[in-house]
């Protein structure tokens, strides 16, 4: 094998860095999410200001801009999800799924936290 | 095995090639050395909780896992302090989880300093903001955004914390760019007795330079005051680009543009370019999904290339033509396939020493790997197709592709500071 190539392999081999844990590949979703849904979901917010706060400082990093997270507010992107059911989504958020984070990035959220943020995720707007 | 006829120019880029490939691994092996680093006096806790309020923490990647006895996430300084006077034993802080090191496992306490994630003070005269050190980069770009303000050097991935990201030396790229811990002007430090500190830098710079990047060592970093800069967009441009002559033109390019790196893309031959400058046009759009993209062109300009089976043989010769025939199970494998990110040359040489140590490879196979999902950022198809036009090496490719796809270039403007795709 030529030396050049052997190298390459090394290089091939090293293959390792995804490099942002809400860029990981998810489910397609049929539709993904145009401009309009992007902007719409970056003014979204939880009514309740706790849970506002909670959802701003973890979940918004990955679910309020255009990433491989589904989108707040997009109902196409979340009703593969939906359908799976809520305690489901529960579980994958407790321990994490692919690029989401085990407890999104909210150490400090109780189960009911959790159910509410996802509702209001995933509720279309 | 045949030895092949290697030229001498190409002698450095094989070189900066294996660099690149070990980076990736560099991190996970310095890893073991920099946790013994972190709080090296403390003990072990051994007493477990009940498992029911046990909890996993992970990093990103997984492969950094731990269970610790305790997970606190204090909701205030006064709070941390406390917890600090009240516990014995090791007590390490986990920010977002994005260190490959194995700087936060521990058994016995973790503490998430989540709950302190708001800015306190926007100083439009010194140019500064004060904020919480559990505030995630990306919520900071947002509000300082809204002022007119943004950080400097802001890194695409910006979910973690501020306290991690300067912790760790967390950078975006930009050769003549410093990482985002050189703005920081002070900071409050809770020490392990929970003493709390108030650090300056142009009052005491030792201890603000140690504080910097300190890993954690010094204690909780709970309050950050940062420079920052007036708003400002960034037009971004990706391409595809044979990996030899890339690698030739990097210093070039990182020495031109704000901002410039390379994605390899594994088996192909090929890598995506992707650079940054500030743009002042008015003509801002959201960036696009950019995962599939890049991967996108390399497909078309396999299917492209695939029609012409002469230009193949010609040009790149031999290795192009076998890197084409290595693309079709690429694409047919869902993305087994992970893209290197790196900063060529800051720590090529250092790589390149482990590999010329035989550490290098150890761990690529036998690691788990959760991730599956290649990355690379892009939003204008057709763009790599342009760059393959200016290839210095094969006459064929060049004219070929520039007939045949020269119209599929594209490029636009992103707007930076509330999108946290816009810098790569």
């Amino acid at each position: 094998m030529p030396l050049f190539r052997q190298t390459r392999l090394v290089a091939g081999l090293g293959l390792l860095l995804a490099l942002g844990a809400c860029q990981e590949r998810p489910p397609t979703p049929p539709t993904p999410p145009a401009d309009a849904d992007v902007l719409a979901a970056e003014a979204l917010r939880p009514a309740r200001p706790e849970l506002a706060a909670i959802y701003e400082r973890s979940c918004m990093a990955c679910h309020g801009v255009r990433s491989a997270a589904p989108l707040t507010g997009h109902g196409p992107s979340w009703q593969p999800r939906l359908a799976q059911g809520m305690d489901t989504l529960l579980k994958h958020t407790r321990e994490g799924l692919r690029g989401m984070p085990a407890m999104g990035l909210c150490p400090d959220c109780g189960e009911q936290d959790l159910r509410d943020l996802i509702s209001f995720m995933s509720t279309p707007r | 095995m045949s030895q092949a006829p290697a030229p001498s120019r190409s002698t450095t880029r094989r070189q900066l090639l294996t660099g690149t490939a070990a980076l990736a691994l560099f991190d996970a092996l310095r890893g073991g050395t920099l946790a013994q680093l972190v709080l090296p006096g403390a003990q072990a806790q051994t007493q477990a909780r009940a498992p029911s309020t046990q909890r996993r923490w992970q990093n990103w990647s997984g492969l950094q896992q731990a269970t610790p006895a305790n997970w606190a996430t204090p909701a205030s300084e006064a709070e941390l302090q406390q917890l600090l006077r009240g516990t014995k034993g090791e007590v390490r802080p986990a920010g977002s989880g994005h260190s490959f090191t194995a700087l936060v496992p521990t058994q016995a306490t973790l503490v998430s300093l989540d709950r302190l994630a708001s800015v306190v003070n926007i100083d439009k005269a010194a140019m500064t903001v004060t904020a919480q050190a559990g505030m995630r980069i990306g919520a900071l770009a947002r509000a300082l955004d809204a002022q007119g303000l943004a950080l400097r050097n802001q890194p695409d991935v910006d979910v973690q914390t501020l306290a991690g990201a300067i912790s760790t030396g967390t950078h975006g790229t930009g050769a003549q760019l410093p990482a985002l811990h050189d703005d920081i002007v002070a900071m409050r430090l809770v020490k392990p007795d929970g003493e709390v500190v108030e650090v300056r830098a142009d009052q005491d710079p030792d201890l603000m330079a140690a504080a910097r990047v300190s890993l954690g060592s010094l204690g909780f970093i709970t309050q950050v005051t940062v420079r920052v800069v007036p708003a400002f967009n960034l037009a971004r441009h990706v391409w595809l680009q044979p990996l030899d002559s890339l690698i030739n033109e990097a210093p070039r390019l990182a020495a031109q543009h704000r901002h410039f790196e390379f994605y390899v893309l594994p088996h192909t031959g090929y890598a995506a370019g992707i650079r940054h400058d500030v743009y002042t046009g008015q003509d801002l759009m959201l960036p696009k999904p950019g995962d599939e993209d890049v991967l996108g062109d390399l497909k078309k300009l396999r299917d492209w290339l695939g029609r012409f089976p002469k230009l193949r043989r010609s040009g790149h010769g031999e290795g192009l033509a076998q890197q084409h025939v290595a693309v079709g199970p690429l694409f047919g494998q869902q993305t087994q396939v992970r893209l290197v990110e790196d900063h060529l040359p800051a720590r090529a040489r250092q790589a390149r020493h482990l590999v010329e140590q035989g550490q290098a490879g150890q761990g690529f196979v036998d690691q788990p790997q959760r991730q599956a999902g290649g990355e690379v950022g892009a939003h204008a198809p057709g763009v790599g197709v342009q760059a393959l036009a200016v290839d210095d090496q094969g006459g064929l490719v060049q004219a070929g592709v520039a007939q045949g796809l020269a119209q599929a270039r594209e490029e636009g403007a992103v707007r930076r500071a509330d999108f946290s795709r816009a810098q790569r």
